[in-house]
């Protein structure tokens, strides 16, 4: 009797044990089930577009560093990550940009798994094209924002021997996908982007909710992109191709100068708003805490410079939008295009008036100079803001002209300072050290790769 | 469940017994002096028959021809039971409760005669802790036993101990011991879903120290193995009090005392701090820029202008603590209880600190039969805190009393609190005051057993156990407050619970023949944890005054998850003893664990040990002075298995949202090889009793952890950051010296001295690739201690531009009283390689001393606790002696190099510090060594009779201190500290840490 209790004692035991052992995630799933079906990849496909927000990427570092390492921001706060970037002495182990360059590459990675399983998925009500269309145009992006920081040549980009970056173009899957991959040529990356950009540009719609792309943003991606790379006509064409479609507005289709401010304070301003990356209080950004102060609920990490004041032409009306004067609810040096704490101010990755300005440079610098196609172009982005016309009227002063224009039409936006790589001219900002020009690879990432990853040289 | 009662139920009814004819027994009893015992009752086992012994201990009793077993009970000495076998003569010594527990410590699975131990087994009494105002039962074992560093993180009220048995154990799994109430294995750690900052909660201050009869500590292999897959970093056994077969008695118990602050970072004043950044300022842009130059706001002023707040006399503050007890413990030779119940309460040296906690407890244990006896212990808790934001955290309260210039007044003209307009560095006051921060933790420790004798020697036990956490926690950050201005009040709420259950069945064996004795123990053992938390964040609130999320008019977040796990083991273990002097052990466990890959998923964990009592030998006897001697030796394995839940497993995780629609992302690579992490120890140890009173206890270990589950970083280009894997070897070794004894022993004077030191060594022998760069400074690399603080080395001071131009480039803007660094790959440029191992916060030796004397009713204790040749790396004073921005600087500034004063260490000050003289360097190492009077405690007892008098059976007074003075070369606030708080890699760090305070409390016990 009493053994036979013992035996059912010890088989309940052994019978609970499996069941014991057998416990499942709640929160997360299985790769192989979550890519699977339409609503799993249009799910990894909003996942995409959520890497762009983050903190490190165009949250906030991304543009922040791009005008803190130039000459637009100052650093008033109080991390040393940033004293660094202000300073222009970077460490290779700033984990700002390490991680900037690992956010960049975890979105790849999300858009390389949405693009190998959206091309396996037969679902009639899927938009296969739609949504391939969209994770490539994320994916040219990323590659050519690290190009951007990490890559190129200390004169510029597309320049011979250019540095890139590793291209990886497939899911990470399992731990041997993680093998660490060499970094390819720049011209090889660009490549890359191209291909993803032309069939992006191909399959996007016309339009689409705010905050997606379109036709037309991937177009504007790809003329920024031929503007870096000095392919001047195709920068023009490209740029056409978005500018005529609102050559019959007025203002060319940007706002008014008397609205300027619309664009940041009224979200989402068509059609001069190409693509806007859409923040709201529960999925906000940072962009005003690090610019305002204490009293507004900030930490006052950055602030404009007088710099950026004094390169405003008096009456200019974009001066008090970049270079804020003290007034309720306003502090003092900071920007319009930043003001809500609470963080739902929207980021604009690209919108018509750069598109206007990338034409001007183009015409201006293409083999044989439009030089008033080009000042036709500067002189809508002048007068809108309240200026007269231009009176460069040679390559180099109208150059020289564009350079100064987009330093004050696309202050705190993220241009400066690859601007100033594009022109050569990173000692404006007191750069002496050429090595500078480009930021460093992580030391994370060489010694994780066992220096399969290479750092850039001078580091 | 069900199912298993119904066992108990069968079990229970299969105990009858038939009598046959008689036969007369007679014999002594005695007490351990040889002293008759009368009134001893002796009965036949399983029958009422019995009697009483005469005045002369002696007894007569006729019992049945088949009686197999006589009981000898008597109140307040252990019952014991005597084989009758062909006997008519029995002889029988019984001891006393006291000095029968005393002999016998709790192992895995059962209990064992100290001198039958073959492992490495260290035991703390809960009377030797008594009265010292303790908050959790980790905090108890502080310098008490040799091999066990405890470190308290911080004087954060109810935070966190970082305790290591044996070293560091692990680099990314837990390193923290298993700690075992009652048979139960508990859940540990912080279960907090809001982070204030470095601090982090401890679920074990959910336990009173009062309750607690006893630690054991388990070290080495053969006294862990048993606990397999959880037992690689050591065992700790708390059990709790019981009842005992003897008259009720009540204890009272309570204690009141006052804390303050031990030490203060001497600060500039308000003049002295606007001349350092004015001075900061000419240095960096040249003469007669101001600081408004650079924009900022209101610095232009004379020195001499600014008021002076001295932040640290603001925010510390004096604190308290109280603590009250109320026991009964008794219960006859059928039912025994204790019941307890208590309530603490300590207010911190830093305002608005506080921790408080309730606990009941209920013991009980019944013979339901001579065969069968059943046991509860219940144990229930409430604790209740009110956290400050801390450490590196620019609105952490000690953090901004250092980091907030002291030329900026505590409060407005208009009462509004004053702030730097320059910086984010919210005003100390308004981070104590304004922010509500309240965790409140309930917890139930509960188990029931069944224990019955299924033959004679073979005894079942079956255990259910109960560990329940449900932590709730409730932040508001008003609109007054910087923090919350922009979004105009902030609240977050979180509950989190954690059930945990286990069935443990254990079969006992235990027999002697001749001069052998043989025990076996046999045990399966399930156990399941799931966790639940819920999440919710809401901003944009009317006013203050509502502090609930009903009324945030933002929801921002709200979120709930879930995990679990799960773990089955077998168990056995055989040991024997021949002649009591030649000890062997063998012990067994196969775990199965639910973390792990499939193809991991089980593990064995063996072990092995004999010790020899070379005193029993014969050719010991003429050794008069050594009463005791011993030998003995282990080898064995055991597991770590505390990894995330699911860590073998690739998951997609949700949560990346965007235009408000859910979104899907990888979020975690798998490996289904994943298994477990492997720690081999050998151990041999030495003990030894000189004169029957010192006790020496000298062991050396080896215990190497293989299969590290480390977090291989992966290149971000791959899209993952890490994956779990099990590479990497850690190495630690030690030598371990426990010296105990009487050095005066009379009537009414005793003295006591309890010695410990051990000698640690610890060394990662492989990673998985690169070295990892951990906390502030700290540095994994093979070959190295785990704890390595790596950084550049200071040369000196650069006094001439000469100088500068003839030494390796270090910037373009390096200037005269600018640090000049080594240059140790002597390549002409300071560069990210210059830089190497500078220190380790592994000691050379630590330890703890105890002192008692008493002398009649008078008692007194003095413990040191001490640790020798270990490094703290000091990045308060990074920022505090940064003189870089606009952050609060320390007194020792006013030694910067100035081209009047060239003879210093202290470098510039130069905004922004473009030569980086503030980078990780040997600048901030510090030597950590300290010797600490941690406690104190004097004792008064009233006599017997004057106790008869007042009509109590016991009444004493006690005054004690605790932290009273620490000696150290460390210039921080403490040396015992660590900002990242439970941490394996980067231990010994201070930034900005709450320090420990200095507590005298008052006191009484009274036994009634």
């Amino acid at each position: 009797m009493k053994y036979y209790s013992i035996l059912l004692l010890a088989l309940f035991s052994f019978s609970s044990c499996n069941k014991i052992l057998d416990q499942q995630p709640q929160s997360q799933i299985d790769p192989a089930d979550a890519f699977s079906t339409r609503a799993g990849v249009e799910a990894g496909l909003i996942g995409i577009y959520d890497g762009l927000q983050a903190q490190d990427y165009y949250g906030l570092h991304y543009w922040v560093f791009a005008d803190l390492y130039a000459d637009n921001l100052s650093h008033t706060g109080t991390f040393p990550t940033f004293a660094q970037v202000a300073n222009k002495q970077l460490l290779a182990d700033n984990v700002n940009i390490t991680n900037m360059w690992n956010v960049m590459y975890n979105m790849i990675n999300r858009a390389n798994n949405v693009i190998k399983q959206a091309q396996q998925l037969n679902d009639p009500l899927f938009d296969k094209s739609g949504a391939l269309a969209q994770a490539r145009c994320l994916r040219a992006l990323c590659y050519f924002d690290l190009i951007r920081y990490f890559g190129g040549s200390a004169t510029g980009y597309n320049k011979a021997n250019g540095a890139g970056v590793p291209l990886v173009l497939e899911p990470t899957i399992n731990v041997t996908d993680a093998t660490p991959k060499a970094r390819a040529t720049e011209a090889e990356v660009y490549t890359k982007i191209i291909e993803d950009l032309d069939f992006a540009m191909a399959n996007l719609p016309a339009s689409a909710a705010n905050g997606r792309l379109t036709k037309n943003a991937a177009t504007a991606l790809k003329a920024r992109l031929q503007l870096y790379r000095e392919q001047w006509e195709e920068a023009e064409t490209l740029s056409t191709a978005v500018i005529s479609q609102f050559a019959a507005l007025p203002n060319g289709g940007l706002v008014n100068g008397i609205d300027y401010t619309n664009l940041w304070l009224q979200k989402n301003a068509k059609p001069e708003s190409i693509w806007e990356l859409q923040f709201f209080t529960d999925d906000a950004n940072s962009g005003a805490f690090y610019y305002y102060t204490g009293a507004f609920g900030g930490r006052n990490e950055i602030a404009s410079t007088a710099s950026l004041g004094a390169a405003h032409e008096t009456g200019d009306v974009r001066l008090p939008v970049n270079r804020t004067v003290a007034a309720p609810g306003i502090p003092a040096n900071k920007t319009r295009k930043f003001s809500r704490v609470a963080g739902d101010d929207n980021v604009i990755l690209i919108r018509l008036a750069e598109l206007y300005l990338i034409r001007a440079e183009a015409r201006a610098r293409k083999t044989v100079p439009d030089i008033a196609g080009a000042q036709a172009d500067l002189n809508l982005i002048r007068n809108r803001a309240g200026l007269t016309n231009t009176t460069a009227v040679t390559v180099t002063d109208l150059v020289t002209a564009v350079r100064n224009e987009r330093r004050v039409e696309l202050a705190h936006e993220g241009h400066r300072w690859f601007d100033l790589r594009r022109y050569n001219r990173y000692a404006d900002v007191g750069i002496t050290e050429p090595h500078r020009s480009l930021f460093p690879v992580p030391q994370r990432e060489v010694l994780s790769s066992g220096n399969v990853i290479k750092q850039n040289t001078g580091y | 469940m069900r199912r298993k009662l119904l066992v108990f139920t069968l079990l229970c009814i299969c105990s009858l017994t038939a009598f046959a004819q008689e036969k007369t027994i007679q014999g002594k009893v005695t007490d351990e002096n040889a002293t008759p015992l009368s009134g001893v009752s002796v009965t036949v086992k399983g029958s009422a028959k019995g009697t009483v012994t005469d005045r002369e201990g002696v007894f007569t009793l006729s019992v049945p021809d088949n009686a197999r077993t006589v009981l000898f009970s008597f109140v307040n000495y252990v019952t014991q039971e005597v084989a009758l076998g062909n006997k008519t003569f029995i002889q029988v010594q019984l001891l006393t409760e006291e000095k029968a527990l005393s002999e016998v410590v709790v192992v895995g699975y059962g209990t064992q005669r100290k001198k039958e131990l073959t492992g490495s087994v260290a035991q703390v009494k809960g009377t030797d802790l008594a009265n010292r105002p303790l908050q959790g039962p980790d905090q108890a074992l502080r310098g008490q036993v040799a091999g066990v560093t405890v470190t308290q993180s911080s004087g954060t009220p109810g935070s966190s101990m970082n305790v290591n048995i044996r070293g560091t154990g692990s680099i990314n799994a837990s390193s923290q011991p298993l700690y075992v109430v009652d048979g139960v294995p508990i859940n540990t750690g912080s279960y907090s879903q809001i982070g204030v900052g470095g601090q982090t909660l401890n679920s074990l201050a959910d336990i009173n120290p009062n309750e607690i009869e006893s630690y054991e500590i388990l070290k080495d292999a053969a006294a862990t193995a048993i606990y397999g897959s959880r037992a690689a970093n050591g065992v700790v056994l708390i059990t709790t009090k019981r009842g005992a077969n003897k008259k009720t008695k009540i204890n009272l118990s309570t204690y009141y005392g006052i804390s303050n602050v031990a030490k203060k970072i001497p600060v500039l004043t308000g003049p002295q701090y606007v001349e350092l950044v004015q001075e900061s300022i000419v240095n960096r842009y040249g003469a007669g820029i101001l600081p408004s130059a650079i924009g900022l706001v209101g610095l232009d002023n004379a020195p001499s202008t600014f008021p002076t707040t001295n932040w640290q006399d603001e925010i510390f503050t004096q604190g308290s603590v109280q603590n009250h007890d109320i026991s009964a413990q008794g219960g006859n030779d059928k039912t025994r209880f204790f019941v307890s119940g208590s309530y603490f309460d300590q207010n911190g040296i830093v305002l608005k600190s506080d921790f408080k906690r309730y606990n009941f407890r209920l013991n009980l244990d019944n013979k339901v039969t001579d065969k069968f006896k059943v046991s509860t212990g219940i144990g229930l808790s409430r604790s209740v805190s009110n956290r400050l934001s801390n450490d590196n955290n620019i609105y952490g309260v000690v953090s901004t009393s250092v980091l907030l210039g002291s030329h900026i007044p505590a409060y407005n003209a208009n009462g509004t609190y004053g702030r730097d307009p320059n910086s984010s560095t919210e005003n100390p006051l308004a981070n104590a005051y304004e922010v509500t921060n309240l965790v409140a933790n309930n917890r139930i420790l509960a188990n029931i057993s069944g224990e019955y004798e299924i033959l004679k020697n073979l005894s079942f036990k079956s255990l259910f156990g109960v560990d329940f956490i449900g932590l709730r926690e409730q932040n508001f950050i008003p609109s007054t407050h910087l923090q919350a201005v922009g979004v105009r009040g902030d609240g977050i709420e979180g509950y989190t619970q954690d059930f945990n259950w286990i069935n443990e069945n254990i079969l006992t064996y235990k027999k002697s023949f001749g001069a052998h004795a043989v025990a076996f123990t046999g045990v399966a053992s399930f156990q399941e944890s799931v966790f639940e938390s819920v999440f919710a964040r809401a901003q944009n609130f009317p006013g203050n005054q509502i502090r609930r999320l009903s009324a945030g008019s933002v929801r921002v977040n709200a979120s709930s998850t879930g995990s679990s796990w799960g773990l089955a083991g077998y168990i056995g273990r055989v040991n024997y003893a021949f002649k009591d002097k030649y000890l062997v052990s063998g012990s067994l466990r196969r775990d199965g664990v639910s973390r792990f890959g499939e193809n991991k998923r089980w593990g064995t964990f063996p072990a092995v040990s004999g010790a020899w009592r070379i005193s029993e030998e014969a050719f010991m006897s003429k050794v008069k002075f050594i009463s005791d001697l011993k030998i003995r030796g282990s080898y064995g394995r055991s597991g770590n298995s505390s990894v995330a839940d699911f860590a073998s497993l690739s998951l997609v995780g949700a949560g990346v949202n965007y235009l408000q629609t859910a979104g899907l992302s990888p979020v975690q690579l798998g490996n289904p090889n994943l298994g477990w992490e492997e720690s081999e120890q050998t151990d041999i140890g030495l003990e030894m009793q000189l004169f029957q009173r010192i006790n020496v206890t000298a062991e050396y270990y080896i215990k190497n952890t293989n299969d590290l589950l480390l977090a291989r970083l992966l290149p971000g280009s791959s899209g993952f950051l890490t994956v779990t894997e099990n590479i990497g070897k850690l190495q630690n070794k030690g030598f371990e010296l426990g010296i105990s004894g009487d050095i005066i022993r009379r009537e009414d004077w005793n003295w006591n001295v309890n010695f410990n030191i051990t000698f640690p060594q610890n060394k990662v022998i492989k990673l998985a690739g690169s070295p990892i760069a951990q906390g502030f400074a700290s540095w994994v690399e093979e070959g190295k201690d785990l704890g390595s603080f790596r950084g550049y080395v200071v040369k000196g001071i650069f006094q001439t531009q000469a100088e500068i131009n003839a030494a390796p480039v270090h910037s373009s803007a390096t200037r005269p009283g600018d640090i000049q660094f080594e240059d140790l790959d002597k390549d002409g440029r300071i560069t990210a390689n210059d830089q190497r191992i500078i220190g380790s916060a592994v000691p050379d030796y630590f330890g703890g001393m105890t002192n008692s004397i008493s002398y009649k009713g008078i008692s007194l204790n003095v413990f040191l606790q001490y640790t020798q040749g270990n490094e703290v790396y000091n990045n308060t004073r990074a920022f505090a002696e940064g003189m870089n921005s606009i952050f609060g600087q320390a007194a020792s500034t006013l030694e910067r190099w100035t081209p009047a004063k060239t003879t210093t260490t202290m470098p510039r000050a130069v905004f922004g510090d473009p030569n980086n003289n503030r980078r990780n360097s040997t600048r901030w190492l510090e030597d950590g060594s300290f010797v600490r009077l941690k406690n104190v405690l004097l004792s008064y007892s009233l006599s017997t009779s004057l106790v008869k008098k007042i009509h109590v059976s016991s009444l004493r007074f006690f005054v004690q201190g605790e932290n009273l003075y620490t000696w150290t070369k460390y210039k921080g606030l403490d040396p015992e500290v660590s900002t990242f708080s439970v941490t394996n890699t980067s231990p010994g760090t201070d930034f900005l840490t709450f320090p420990q305070a200095r507590t005298i409390t008052f006191g009484l016990n009274i036994g009634l």
